[in-house]
C-alpha cells in the first residue's frame, strides 16, 4: 500500500510501522536500509516526532547543590515548555492516511516507549547501535530524547565506533547549557584517547566554554602527550 | 632421599599436566549451540587475550585456551596454569559467552566457528585479534594490539589503538554503516569492486590512498581542527552506507579486491 507523500517506494505506514518498533524483521531491514538514502522519507519521519522533556531520565553526574541550581536555572530559561498539540496533528495526518492501527498508538498518552531509533541506541547490537547513531546525524530536527540517548551513548556504549558516531551525531546541533555540561562531562567517561581527543575538537566546534576548566585540567594531567596537545589547542581556540 | 622425592613429585605433576609449559596447546573442547534462529552469536570478552577466531564447516564451536608461560617458568608453575580454567563459557539458546575482562593471565584463544556467524570480540593488552573466513557482522575492540580479518563477508565494526587495523572483505552487507578507529596504526582494508560508500575519513599529514575513484564532498566547511588533522568526506561509486575510517599518525589504505 503507498501513500502519497513523495516516495513511491516506502509507504507512510511502512515507516510507521518501524518507527513504533512493530516492524518484521524484513520490514525493518527494507525501511532501515531506505532511510538512509531517502530524504523524503526522513522527512515524512521527522514530522511525526514529538518532543517530549525526558531529559529527567538522563542520569545526572554528582553535583554539588549550588552548582546543580545554577545549571537547572539556565535549563529553565533556555528550554520553553513544548506544547501538546502536535500530537494531535500528527494524529489526524496518521488517520487521513487511513493508518488506523499506527493512529490508535499516537493518540495513546505517552508512557515513554522509546523510539526505534532510542531504543536502537540503547539496546540493539553493535551494528543497530551504530546505525542508529548514523541515522542520528541526518535528522533535521533531533527531538530531546535523541539527543539524550546520543548523550548517553558517548558516554557509556561498550563501542569506541558508536560512540565515535554519536559524536558525529551531536556534532553542529544546538545544545542547551544542561547539554553542553553533560558533554563536558562525557570527557571522565573516556578511556580511548582518539575519544579524547575528538571530544575536545567537538568542544570547540561547539564552541563549548563550559569546557575551559577540563581543558586546563587536561592540559596539567592527561596521561597522553597527543591528547595534552589537543587540549593546548583547544583553549586557543576558545580563548 | 629428599632428591628422589623432588624428582617424584616433579614426575608427577609432569604427568599430569596438560602439556601447558610454554604455550603448547591445552585441551580443546566442543560447545553446541541452542536456540534455532541463526547466525548465532559469538561474544568473547578476556583481557590479555590473543583471540583467533575461524570459520569452518561445523555447527558447534570448538574453543581452546592456552595460558602464555612466561620463559623460564618452573614445571610447577607450569602445570598450575595448565590446570586452572580462566574463562567459563556459557551458551543461553543461539548465544555464547566468554566474559572474562577481569582476567590477568595472558592467554591465547583459538575458536573455531560455523563460518555463519555474528562476532563480538573486545580485548586489551594481550594480542592481535585475527578472525577469519566468516560471515555475518563482526564488532571488535582491541588495545595495544592490532586487529587482522581475512576473507571476511558482512560488516565490520573495529577499534583498536597503538596497533594497525588490516582486513579483506570478499563481500559486503548491502546497506550496512561500518567504522574503523585506531591511533598510531595504519587502517588497510580491502573491498570488493562493487563497495558503495559514503566517506568519512578522519587522518592527519599521512592522509589517505584509495584504488577506487573518489568523489570528493564538501570538506569540513569551516569547522576548526588542529593543524595537520584533515576530515574527509566523499563517495565511491555513487555512495552508499557510511563507511568512517579515522586513524593519526599512520595512513589509511582503501584497496580494491578481486571480490567473490
Amino acid at each position: 500500500m503507498t501513500h502519497d507523500h513523495g516516495c513511491t517506494e516506502c509507504g507512510v505506514a511502512d515507516l510507521l510501522m518501524w518507527r513504533s518498533g512493530d516492524a518484521d524483521a524484513s520490514l525493518r531491514d527494507r525501511v532501515g536500509a531506505h532511510l538512509e538514502v531517502c530524504a523524503v522519507c526522513r522527512a515524512t519521519l521527522a514530522e511525526f516526532d514529538v518532543g517530549c522533556d525526558s531529559y529527567a531520565t538522563v542520569p545526572l553526574p554528582a553535583l554539588d547543590p549550588e552548582r546543580y541550581a545554577r545549571m537547572l536555572r539556565r535549563a529553565t530559561l533556555a528550554s520553553p515548555a513544548r506544547p501538546a498539540w502536535p500530537w494531535r496533528i500528527a494524529a489526524l495526518l496518521v488517520l487521513a492516511f487511513g493508518g488506523g492501527v499506527v493512529a490508535t498508538m499516537l493518540l495513546l498518552p505517552g508512557d515513554g516507549t522509546p523510539r526505534p531509533l532510542v531504543a536502537s541506541l540503547r539496546q540493539g547490537t553493535p551494528h543497530e547501535r551504530l546505525r542508529a547513531a548514523v541515522t542520528s546525524a541526518v535528522e533535521a530536527a533531533p527531538p530531546q530524547e535523541l539527543l539524550a540517548a546520543l548523550l548517553d551513548a558517548l558516554r557509556s556504549d561498550p563501542s569506541t565506533n558508536v560512540r565515535l558516531a554519536a559524536l558525529d551525531a551531536l556534532r553542529g546541533r544546538p545544545l542547551t547549557p544542561r547539554q553542553g555540561q553533560l558533554l563536558v562531562d562525557a570527557f571522565a567517561d573516556q578511556t580511548h584517547p582518539l575519544l579524547r581527543k575528538s571530544l575536545i575538537e567537538l568542544y570547540v566546534a561547539q564552541e563549548v566554554r563550559e569546557a575551559v576548566p577540563l581543558l586546563r585540567a587536561v592540559l596539567d594531567g592527561d596521561s597522553d602527550a597527543s591528547v595534552r596537545n589537543r587540549a593546548r589547542w583547544a583553549l586557543e581556540a576558545l580563548s | 632421599m629428599n632428591g628422589l622425592r623432588m624428582a617424584a613429585l616433579a614426575l608427577v605433576i609432569l604427568g599430569t599436566a596438560r602439556g601447558a609449559t610454554n604455550g603448547q596447546e591445552s585441551a580443546a573442547r566442543s560447545y553446541a549451540l541452542g536456540g534455532v534462529e541463526r547466525p548465532a552469536t559469538i561474544a568473547v570478552r578476556v583481557a590479555y587475550a590473543t583471540i583467533e577466531v575461524t570459520g569452518a564447516d561445523r555447527d558447534d564451536v570448538l574453543l581452546q585456551v592456552t595460558p602464555i608461560v612466561p620463559e623460564g617458568a618452573s614445571p610447577t608453575d607450569a602445570a598450575i596454569l595448565a590446570g586452572t580454567s580462566f574463562v567459563s563459557p556459557v551458551v543461553d539458546g543461539n548465544l555464547m559467552r566468554i566474559d572474562s575482562p577481569d582476567n590477568t593471565q595472558p592467554l591465547r584463544l583459538e575458536l573455531q566457528v560455523p563460518r555463519a556467524v555474528n562476532l563480538e570480540l573486545q580485548s586489551s593488552n594481550g594480542g592481535r585479534i585475527t578472525v577469519r573466513d566468516v560471515e555475518g557482522a563482526l564488532s571488535i575492540e582491541n588495545s595495544n594490539a592490532g586487529v587482522t580479518f581475512e576473507r571476511v563477508a558482512g560488516s565490520a565494526l573495529v577499534a583498536t589503538s597503538n596497533g594497525s587495523i588490516v582486513g579483506e572483505f570478499v563481500s559486503l552487507t548491502p546497506g550496512a554503516p561500518m567504522s574503523f578507529a585506531t591511533s598510531n596504526g595504519a587502517i588497510d582494508v580491502t573491498f570488493p569492486p562493487d563497495l558503495r560508500a559514503d566517506l568519512l575519513l578522519e587522518t592527519d599529514n599521512d592522509g589517505f590512498t584509495s584504488d577506487f575513484p573518489v568523489d570528493a564532498g564538501e570538506q569540513g566547511a569551516g569547522e576548526p581542527l588542529p593543524r595537520g588533522r584533515r576530515r574527509f568526506t566523499g563517495r565511491v561509486n555513487g555512495g552508499g552506507p557510511l563507511l568512517r575510517m579515522q586513524t593519526e599518525n599512520a595512513p589509511i589504505f582503501l584497496r580494491r579486491g578481486g571480490g567473490h
